[in-house]
């Protein structure tokens, strides 16, 4: 039987839950224009700039502004990073922007040249979220592209992963990193990673 | 100088006790044995109602021992820790494996009235959600990126569970791998999954697909572990019996159900090894039991060529047996494995002393108040001697054994008084026929001859043999090897994560406890260490929740759409397109398969649905099982664990237990000694199973040790109390000590080491091999010499009580379960050496004897 205390007590989480929605939803209107904003931007390079060398540098230059590559590379290494040596994680760091930039690059620039169409935001926490996306392939079809946009406290927002149709392109990257140390050790990763090779692939 | 007085004085109570019991008992026979009659049904209806069976070794030994006094505070402490089925499902695959253990949990709580609080770590919550933080971190990351690549099939068959999206999603992944299916491996695997399931449905043996082939990098077989308390009933003679009378009915429904066929379900632990223990050590005394009253009675029949005489003579065993029963039943709460083994035991024995009576009754001069007066003190001390060798266990702390010592001790006065009573009566009713044929002298002495310079050779090669023998510490040991819990037991050891061998240290708080496990890893005998904050996936477990959170921010919303990503119709024909020129041999196979499915289904119309249900029977659980396991908590707590699984290691009281893990397989003696050796380094007062294995060998060591001296000291002052003849003593016990000899260095050369159930060997053998000698010895006085007392019944007597001792102790041997096989092949080692040492040795040692009481001159 319901008495006057529970109805007090459902107004009270509701009175509570009401800002918490607010905040979600203010949130989720901050990363949706996050990716708006900068997939307009890179749109723009891409279209507007037609020399090699000035346009990947002007992509690196937006995209280093945009995506967490420090969270990106540690999460790269994942438990790879107790094995190395304070020298190797040095070089590891130094080099593993460039390279999450090369990769971020060689993906995103194919998609944003393409008519996109952003459906929702997910919030998967405070400051985590996800937004969805799909392109229209000129060969028709789309693709789903799901953006992972987070923040930590008093930071402003990061790209910290892309999911094309779901796949995440890091997670397949840490697992590539992992094999690789598991074979050829921290150096090998760190060779790889020299070379460029990685990039590629 | 005082001269010692005659042995037949010394003896007088006893041999008039004899002799009035034998001449009432044989001036009344049909009372006598009416009376017989109605003792044995009495004990045996004592016995029935109240023998009971303790099957747990450990309780063999006494509680104020320190590593029993540790492992009673670790039980109090933790009580149940070894109390449980241990259930292990088999399949070939996880879904198969998961689907079963599902079933078998709900068939198992559907059984509270004998089964209780089942737990099995993957059906837990916390586990489902947190299983992937576990996980070595390679393979994890190797999982989470095929998952990853999985998503759009994944995402579509969660959208639309059909066998025309699953077959669009194929086609899709034919043309191209990592769109679909996460890569050509993975791709390759769905479709040989795929291939089977439509194959079986086609021959008409259904077979659900496993979708967790898609992600695992090892698709081979997988074990799931459950473990249930089962609820014992104390009133059975098997007090597990309901349990696991219900745990099989449980697995027969898991395993009943569709496409579970081929999931094995096997069941292990204390409580199921134990029943079939107590099942095989019953089921082999009760077939060691008749084998030994039938030969018993056949050598019976031999020896005395008449059936009445040998009836007679089953008559005293029954009467010992079933006396020793109803002691056994009343003065002890239960038996133990190694005490059950009296009755067989006292069949062997209780017999000697009706065949000494009845061959000398045979004798020409062979009336009862003469062989009372030859036999009745030699038989008197027989049964204290049989009894002291018996008894040597009772200042020890094997206080299983010391049971059994008692049990014997009574046994054997019971047969003794039971023949001196039985024999009379039982030749007053037979017509006294005396024998005419007496045993011929010369065999034994044509035996004593050739056999002594062999019985010198054996007892050099006995000398060199004896360092070699060993003492085997592990119940497991002796336990029936083809018994199924005791086969799934060894299974066990085949994984370090379910290795049964631990030891486990007892600790205030859980800061000590991870100060202990800290200097416990620094062993290198140790693999592994579990404390409770251990059971919690580790600080490194943020790195894999990163990786699992990245794959569900990617994968859920997939998994969560209203509409599959792909166009799914006509998915059957979308993939015979997709086949029609492929050259992988799992893809032609398919293209078969599927061109095999199309013509049938054209004559069934409802093949096509069946093979939907085969693939999609494990779709929901695989669905909701990815869900949970991609949602793991950022932070687990200890309090969020499983309570089943923490209170094994956390009690109320705040008390903890370290368990600490080997590196090696401990089933090697060796290899443990060593563990416990390292680990008492940094733990002394560490416990568990594993401790008591070496404790335990070392207590019975030195308590068999010890009851052998004791026993041929109490029989050395026997004798020579009564004798008081040192030289005729030391004489008597001259074969005795070298069939011990013998014996060790036997065990060795058999490969027949001794265990916690045949110990007995050697102070029985003292007590029931000093027989023989007694008989010899005593018959050369009251005949006058040793060449006199050959030529009587005696060495006849000699040799049918030896065998039918050794027949009987020899039918231990049919017994499934090894420590009872083992008591009798020991024992029937130790009596064959004694009795060929008596032959052999002890009419040299008397005449010896002899001619040294020559030379001292008449007393």
């Amino acid at each position: 039987m319901l008495h006057r205390r529970h109805f007090a007590l459902g107004f009270a989480a509701l009175a509570l839950a009401a800002p918490l929605a607010a905040q979600d939803q203010a949130f989720a209107g901050e990363a949706r224009r996050f990716i708006e904003g900068m997939i307009a931007e890179l749109s723009a390079i891409e279209t507007k700039e037609k020399d090699e060398g000035r346009r990947r540098a002007a992509l690196d230059a937006a995209l280093r502004q945009r995506v967490a590559l420090a969270r990106i590379g540690r999460f790269m290494l994942g438990a790879s990073r107790a094995q190395a040596t304070p020298a190797e994680l040095a070089e590891y760091d130094r080099l593993v922007p460039d390279f999450i930039l090369a990769d971020v690059r060689g993906e995103i620039a194919k998609l944003v040249a393409q008519s996109i169409a952003i459906d929702e935001v997910q919030t998967r926490s405070a400051r985590d979220a996800l937004v969805r996306s799909r392109f229209r392939r000129r060969s028709g079809g789309t693709v789903r592209v799901d953006w992972r946009v987070a923040a930590g406290e008093g930071q402003p927002l990061q790209l910290v992963d892309v999911y094309v149709n779901g796949v995440s392109r890091f997670v397949i990257r840490r697992d590539e990193f992992q094999a690789l140390v598991k074979a050829k050790g921290m150096a090998g990763l760190l060779a790889e990673l020299r070379s460029g090779a990685l990039a590629g692939r | 100088m005082h001269a010692p007085p005659s042995p037949a004085r010394a003896a007088a109570p006893v041999v008039r006790l004899v002799r009035a019991l034998g001449a009432r008992a044989a001036a009344r026979p049909w009372v006598t044995f009416l009376l017989a009659g109605l003792l044995i049904l009495g004990s045996a209806l004592v016995a029935a109602r109240h023998l009971a069976v303790d099957t747990d070794s450990s309780h063999m030994l006494s509680d104020r021992l320190p590593h029993r006094q540790r492992e009673l505070a670790l039980n109090a402490a933790f009580p149940g820790l070894n109390s449980r089925f241990v259930v292990l499902v088999d399949a070939p695959d996880a879904d198969r494996a998961d689907a079963a253990l599902a079933r078998l949990a709900a068939a198992i709580a559907a059984r509270p009235q004998a089964l209780d609080d089942p737990f099995a770590a993957p059906l837990a919550p916390f586990f489902q959600r947190n299983g992937l933080l576990y996980m070595e971190d390679a393979a994890l990351d190797s999982m989470l990126a095929k998952l990853s690549r999985a998503g759009p099939l994944l995402g579509t068959l969660a959208a639309e569970p059909t066998l025309s999206a699953f077959m669009a999603s194929l086609a899709e992944g034919v043309a191209d791998a990592d769109r679909i299916a996460g890569g050509p491996e993975a791709l390759a695997r769905v479709i040989a999954a795929t291939d089977a399931t439509v194959r079986a449905r086609l021959e008409g043996k259904p077979r659900p697909l496993a979708f967790s082939t898609l992600f695992a990098d090892d698709a081979g077989p997988v074990r799931r572990v459950l473990t249930v308390q089962p609820k014992l009933d104390f009133t059975l003679f098997q007090p597990a019996r309901p349990a696991r009378e219900a745990l099989a009915a449980a697995i027969a429904e898991a395993t009943a159900a569709p496409g579970l066929g081929d999931v094995r379900i096997s069941v292990t632990g204390d409580p199921a090894m134990r029943s079939e223990e107590l099942k095989s050590v019953t089921e082999g005394l009760g077939l060691a039991l008749v084998v030994s009253l039938v030969s018993v009675g056949l050598l019976m029949a031999v020896a005395f060529r008449r059936l009445a005489l040998a009836l007679v003579a089953l008559a005293v065993v029954l009467v010992a047996l079933g006396l020793a029963a109803a002691f056994a039943a009343l003065a002890f709460p239960a038996l133990n494995l190694v005490s059950m083994a009296f009755a067989v035991l006292l069949t062997g024995l209780g017999a000697d002393y009706a065949i000494h009576l009845i061959l000398r009754m045979e004798e020409p001069d062979g009336d009862w108040p003469t062989t009372a007066a030859d036999l009745g003190l030699a038989l008197f001390l027989c049964a204290l001697t049989t009894a002291l060798g018996f008894l040597a266990f009772v200042p020890t702390p094997f206080v299983g054994m010391a049971q059994l010592g008692l049990i014997g001790a009574f046994g054997v006065f019971a047969a003794f008084l039971a023949a001196v009573v039985l024999v009379p009566a039982g030749l007053a009713l037979a017509r006294r026929r005396p024998r005419p044929d007496r045993q011929s002298p010369e065999l034994p002495h044509a035996v004593t001859r050739l056999a002594f310079p062999v019985l010198l050779a054996l007892l050099v090669v006995a000398a060199v043999a004896a360092p070699r023998a060993r003492f085997e510490t592990d119940p497991m040991a002796l336990r029936d090897p083809d018994a199924p819990s005791v086969r799934a037991f060894a299974t066990l050891f085949d994984d370090k994560a379910t290795r049964p061998y631990s030891a486990s240290l007892l600790v205030g708080s859980e800061a000590e406890a991870e100060a202990a496990a800290e200097r416990l890893l620094a062993l290198p005998e140790v693999d592994h260490v579990v404390t409770p904050r251990r059971l919690l996936p580790g600080e490194d477990a943020a790195f894999r929740y990163d990786a699992i959170d990245a794959v569900a921010a990617g994968l859920l919303p997939q998994l969560q759409a209203d509409a599959p990503a792909i166009d799914t119709a006509k998915g059957m024909a979308k993939l015979e397109t997709a086949l029609a020129g492929a050259t992988l041999p799992e893809q032609v196979r398919l293209r078969e398969s599927l061109a095999a499915l199309r013509a049938a289904a054209a004559r069934d119309p409802g093949l096509l649905a069946a093979v939907e249900r085969d693939i999609f029977t494990f779709w929901p659980q695989t669905l909701a099982r990815l869900e949970t396991s991609l949602a793991p908590d950022p932070a687990p707590r200890l309090q969020d664990l499983p309570a089943p699984l923490l209170s094994r290691y956390l009690n109320v009281a705040g008390q903890v237990r370290v368990e600490i893990v080997p590196v090696a397989d401990l089933r090697d003696p060796a290899a443990r000694a060593r563990f416990v050796a390292a680990i008492r380094t940094v733990a002394p007062d560490v416990a568990g199973p594993v401790v008591n294995l070496e404790e335990s060998g070392a207590v019975i060591a030195r308590a068999m040790l010890t009851a052998t001296l004791l026993a041929l000291a109490a029989c050395g002052l026997v004798l020579l109390a009564v004798t008081r003849d040192p030289a005729r003593t030391v004489a008597t016990l001259v074969p005795v000590v070298a069939a011990i000899h013998l014996t060790v260095g036997l065990s060795a050369l058999l490969k027949l080491p001794f265990n916690y159930a045949n110990v007995i060997a050697l102070p029985m053998l003292l007590g029931a091999g000093i027989d023989s000698a007694i008989h010899l010895s005593a018959r050369a006085r009251a005949a006058g010499g040793t060449e006199a007392a050959l030529a009587s019944s005696t060495p006849r007597a000699v040799v049918f009580a030896a065998l039918t001792t050794i027949a009987a102790f020899g039918s231990l041997m049919l017994s499934a379960h090894r420590g009872v096989a083992s008591i009798g092949a020991l024992l029937l080692v130790a009596l064959a050496s004694t009795t060929v040492s008596t032959l052999v040795l002890q009419p040299r040692a008397l005449a010896l004897a002899e001619r040294l009481a020559a030379r001292r001159g008449p007393v």
